[in-house]
């Protein structure tokens, strides 16, 4: 068995003159791992690179140890679930991951019987009889995670799996993906939102622009981003009395004054955004500044690229 | 990894539920059903029709010269293209069967499909032209027409998926051959 789940070294690949990745080095573990980045950073071309969808343009890429690329040895043994919401329209959910099963070299009998497991896991066992053509974006998402797991694969790799869930779903999702885990399963799944990957796994990759920003555990990852500053604006009625307090707080390193006559916007910059958020309620009870709105500008995966970026993206 | 012929039937058993309900393939069957509706027409209405005639102008001429390589055309195009347009076939590339597969699947079930309404419009064209005038001319020409009919799809079929797959001019050079010898035959059988 090999040791690493995915060892890339040197990736790239081009479409046309368009850069998908380019000189991707990076070793995954097994376990569940989390692929972050904006749209247009390069995970589904990554991810189409690791289940052999795509060939490399140059460099090396081994999954399970083995190369992806039309290796049919390798594909009985991972499952995908797909970004884009492709489906035989006229097939049942059921007719579709019994299908697909076959195809995965069970008999007829077994491919129904493990369809309609893998359909329970992501709760579409009561529609399991109904037309894709009738099923909502959400159930149609269900239905793609079913058939990458029915077979009960050794990888599953998933492009954006929670997109079109609603709260409910993306909950059940994120626990099919925690069991799976504790099951040995390895999962590799793509995601745009920080905080989901953050329920499920401490191991990331980040990638921006084509090009591999961190990997490792997010633990790592957040350490390396408390050495920047956090900025948070405020909305008050009477901003001086707000800031002469804030200023004097441990960890502020710049407050800033900005907006009209009616309304100030405060932005300030502290290295202790938790210090900040305990002393602020207080602070606005006092001074009587009238607090409208506080927002994070640091919130969004944006924000940890500009940050990782040095401040250049 | 999966053998050839039980990944491509599997293939073909399912396209062929998803190809019945497609639209394409009932236009195909249309396309191919209508000499031998105004085959139907033209007996009923045109006092001086004649089986021969009819099996000629309709069987040679519409059906085989037109509505054969139409239905070729737009069914053979379809074999792949369709899974690639829908992006479906990133589920059967990632699956451990040979790629020819998906080929043969859907090109055994689109040749059944066409042949069964082919037969279906031969056999309708030929009781379209015996109730012409009664004479045994249709009825002899309805003999030869689906066995000329079923090679010339069949070859109609194949070479269109070949050129799609870029063999060459080698096999079209043989299936225009057959083409022009089976225009020979029938226009033999076609004289009185």
């Amino acid at each position: 068995m090999s040791e690493h789940l995915v060892r890339a070294t040197d990736v790239a690949r081009f479409y046309g003159d368009v850069v998908g990745v380019c000189d991707l080095s990076v070793t995954i573990p097994r376990g569940t791992v989390g692929l972050l980045g904006p749209n247009g950073a390069g995970k589904s071309t990554f991810l189409k690179l690791l289940v052999g969808e795509l060939k490399p343009s140059r460099g090396q890429i081994e999954v399970l140890g083995e190369t992806p690329f039309s290796n049919p040895r390798l594909h009985a043994r991972l499952g995908f679930c797909p970004q884009q919401d492709a489906l035989w329209e006229e097939l049942t959910a059921l007719e579709f991951v019994e299908f697909l099963l076959r195809l995965s070299g069970f008999e007829a009998a077994t491919a129904r019987s493990k369809g309609l497991q893998a359909l329970e896991r992501v709760q579409l066992a009561d529609v399991a009889h109904r037309r894709l053509k009738g099923f909502s974006k959400g159930m149609r998402q269900r239905t793609r995670i079913a058939q990458a797991i029915a077979h009960q694969p050794e990888l599953v790799v998933l492009d954006e799996p929670l997109t079109g869930l609603d709260p409910l779903a993306r909950h059940a999702t994120l626990d099919l993906f925690r069991n799976l885990g504790n099951e040995g399963t390895s999962v590799v799944f793509s995601t745009h939102v920080l905080h989901e990957v953050e329920a499920l796994t401490k191991n990331v990759v980040l990638l921006h622009r084509g090009r591999l920003l961190a990997g490792g555990e997010i633990a790592g990852i957040r350490t390396l981003l408390d050495r920047h500053p956090r900025r948070y604006t405020i909305q008050a009625r009477d901003p001086r009395l707000l800031a002469r307090e804030l200023v004097s707080l441990d960890g502020v390193e710049t407050v800033k004054f900005s907006g009209s006559k009616d309304t100030s916007v405060l932005t300030v910059e502290t290295r202790l955004p938790d210090v900040l958020l305990r002393e602020l309620p207080g602070i606005a009870a006092r001074t009587r500044a009238g607090i409208g709105s506080l927002e994070s500008r640091d919130e969004g995966l944006e924000a940890v690229f500009d940050y990782l970026m040095g401040g250049a993206a | 990894m999966i053998p050839l012929h039980t990944a491509a039937w599997v293939i073909a058993s399912v396209h062929l539920g998803t190809l019945v309900r497609s639209r394409r393939a009932w236009a195909c069957a249309g396309l191919l059903l209508l000499p031998a509706l105004i085959a139907w027409i033209v007996a009923g209405s045109y006092a001086k029709a004649t089986p021969s005639g009819l099996t000629t102008m309709l069987g040679w001429n519409a059906l085989l010269q037109v509505s054969v390589p139409l239905v070729s055309l737009l069914m053979g195009v379809a074999v792949v293209a369709e899974e690639v347009d829908d992006r479906t076939i990133t589920y059967l590339f990632l699956r451990p069967i040979p790629r020819t597969a998906l080929l043969y699947g859907r090109l055994v079930t689109s040749v059944l499909w066409l042949a069964v309404c082919a037969a279906v419009a031969v056999a309708l064209l030929v009781a379209a032209a015996s109730t012409a005038d009664g004479s045994d001319a249709g009825i002899t020409n309805g003999v030869r027409l689906p066995l000329l009919l079923a090679v010339q799809r069949s070859r109609g079929l194949h070479r269109c998926v070949c050129s799609t797959r870029r063999v060459g001019e080698e096999r079209h050079d043989r299936g225009l051959g057959l083409h022009l010898r089976s225009r020979r035959l029938l226009v033999a059988a076609a004289r009185p």
